[in-house]
């Protein structure tokens, strides 16, 4: 790879207010791995504004770092959020046009795959989503670290292209502790002429509002995946939830696509993200996108009859058993306790 | 003049040692002896577009797969389910997401449809980029996750689709855009519907093979994996083996410990 800019790219217009600053800045620290194989400088923050947006707000979001901006001629300041981020294509291309960087690196969300998706095939680079870590040895080829098999590998990849486009699942990568070593920031505004892609109209945008504050104040979640394998055998889990103070019952998207949860209550990238005192985990395989959603709890018990299913690779406490058949012990000893009929373990 | 839905399906390796047939550097020797299945996504993909076809006149289903010998197993299941014709791309390698794009849209130009249908991603590889990478090379709309789709006519006459997306937290979004498009399906409510055995049985005959020699030629790989590993564990986990009894006293004991949990029942 040559001697050229590493560019961070914020995958939204950005409206003057609705910065994430904090994903942000781990997306920057992020880049920093990348410098040994860039041009040695700090990471680039690149972002798109509308026309009004004052370019100072968003140089107090991101102090001492070195921003490239482009300024949509065609975009009033009150419309940005109604653009989606992959109709942005062009005006991407065209503020990184005069750098060429050797890597673009965006959030790992839905949105910004398919910018990611659609900006590598217009540069000819590689493309490779998901990148949870990088290696970049000075003057060696970077290998980027990606789950696959959902989430029971981990594959390490090599660009075979100048510039790589990646987006970067930095919720799981490892992050250095030690502030990042940007201290100069840097200011260029570029105003942009392309198009913004027109072929899309935005017609709703629905933020669930459904009541779900007792997953957030929870000291135990217990969650059921596929492994549930049918509605009538919920009633099982709820009796096993019921025995735990504070609990709530929550499911991965297969159990909610299944319709034996309420989707409202569905963890993982497209539900909640919850950080309970004790996440129970039953019939869950653990896939990546699962993961996101439970990973900051503070113990994580898994009960699973797949030994290799890879939840346990992420929890404090594995029981590899028929869920119905250890919640089925579990009452029988929790009735005979309170009776008083068993020893204590 | 018909709907035309192409549903593109991947084949994936029933066989875990091989651990999947695309993405696996080590599985290239594999490929003769794997069986397939159609990837989970793709399924939700391909009972969307058999929904559309229900609801709506005139409406054509072509699925398409890439894949060695054997990947043809999925394309007749396709069939079974209710796909009007099946073209099964021989492919011996594995290839990168742009370069199964770059197949794919030559493909397109082979077999026109008005709408492209993917699972948003693939099962084994995960990486949610051929969809809107063959979207980016025949310059088409792309929405993607889509969990809902209708059609309608838009006021110039040109069809029109309006998809519900589901983003990250939950959120809907419904978007529309003018066909043709590619739409990325994402896992639904509805499960994907069994092959019917008459369908099944007839579905040889509907079946279309592209030898390799007559595939479009293959782009150089942008980008390969270089191997794969078990990943690290992100915390160290206790087991707890035995009876359902005993994994229930020593569960008990260790929320005790940790947690301070149920002394008032053990104590």
């Amino acid at each position: 790879m040559s001697d050229r800019k590493v560019v961070v790219l914020l995958p939204r217009i950005f409206d003057g207010q609705s910065l994430s600053i904090s994903s942000y800045q781990a997306m920057l620290r992020f880049a920093d791995r990348m410098v040994p194989v860039g041009d040695g400088q700090d990471p680039i923050a690149a972002a798109l504004l509308p026309e009004g947006i004052a370019i100072d707000s968003i140089r107090c979001l991101l102090p001492g770092v070195r921003l490239r901006l482009g300024v949509l001629d065609q975009v009033a300041a009150d419309a940005g959020t109604d653009i989606p981020a992959f109709s942005l294509v062009s005006a991407w291309e065209e503020l990184l046009s005069d750098i060429d960087p050797i890597c673009c690196m965006l959030p790992h969300t839905i949105d910004a795959v398919q910018l990611a998706a659609a900006l590598s095939v217009r540069r000819r680079a590689a493309c490779i989503s998901g990148v949870v870590d990088v290696e970049a040895l000075n003057g060696g080829e970077p290998m980027f670290h990606r789950l696959v098999d959902n989430g029971n590998r981990v594959a390490r990849m090599a660009a075979r292209t100048e510039n790589v486009v990646l987006t970067v699942d930095w919720s799981r990568c490892s992050m250095r502790e030690e502030a990042s070593s940007m201290s100069e920031g840097t200011l260029e505004v570029k105003r942009l002429y392309r198009a913004i892609d027109g072929r899309y109209r935005l017609l709703d945008r629905h933020v669930p509002r459904a009541d779900t504050r007792d997953l957030d104040r929870a000291r135990v979640i217990v969650a059921v995946g596929r492994g549930l394998g049918k509605a009538e055998n919920l009633s099982q889990v709820e009796n096993f939830a019921a025995t735990f103070p504070g609990s709530a019952v929550a499911g991965s998207r297969g159990a909610c696509d299944s319709g034996w949860i309420p989707p409202e209550r569905q963890i993982g990238v497209t539900g909640k993200t919850v950080s309970p005192e004790i996440y129970m985990a039953l019939g869950i395989s653990g896939a990546p996108q699962h993961l996101v959603g439970m990973q900051s709890s503070r113990s994580v018990v898994s009960i699973n009859s797949d030994p290799h299913a890879p939840i346990f690779a992420h929890s404090d406490v594995g029981i590899i058993a028929d869920m119905f058949a250890f919640i089925a012990a579990w009452i029988d000893r929790m009735s005979s306790m309170k009776k008083g009929n068993s020893p204590c373990p | 003049m018909p709907l035309r839905i192409n549903v593109c399906l991947k084949p994936i390796s029933e066989n875990p040692s091989a651990g999947g047939w695309r993405f696996m550097k080590d599985s290239a020797t594999s490929h003769g002896s794997d069986r397939f299945r159609m990837n989970l996504y793709d399924a939700h993909s391909l009972e969307a577009a058999l929904q559309l076809k229900a609801r709506l006149p005139d409406v054509f289903v072509l699925a398409i797969g890439l894949g060695p010998s054997g990947a043809e197993t999925v394309l007749k299941r396709a069939v079974g389910m209710g796909a009007d014709q099946a073209v099964h791309g021989k492919v011996a390698e594995p290839m990168d997401p742009l370069s199964t794009a770059g197949v794919l849209a030559d493909l397109v130009h082979r077999y026109p449809c008005d709408l492209l249908f993917f699972g948003y991603m693939a099962e084994d590889s995960q990486q949610a980029l051929t969809g809107p990478m063959t979207a980016a090379l025949l310059d088409w709309p792309c929405l993607t996750a889509v969990v809902s789709e209708q059609l309608h006519p838009g006021m110039t006459g040109q069809r029109h689709v309006c998809a519900t997306r589901e983003l990250e937290a939950g959120v809907l979004e419904t978007i529309e855009c003018s066909l043709p498009a590619v739409l990325t399906i994402q896992a639904r409510a509805v499960q994907p519907r069994y092959p019917a055995l008459s369908k099944m049985l007839r579905s040889s005959e509907s079946l279309v093979t592209i030898e390799e020699r007559n595939m479009p030629t293959l782009s150089k790989p942008v980008q390969e994996v270089l191997d794969t590993r078990v990943p690290e564990a992100s915390r160290s986990m206790v087991r707890l083996d035995g009876s359902p009894e005993e994994q229930v006293l020593a569960l008990m004991g260790w929320l005790r410990l940790h947690h301070r949990l149920f002394l008032e029942v053990l104590e």
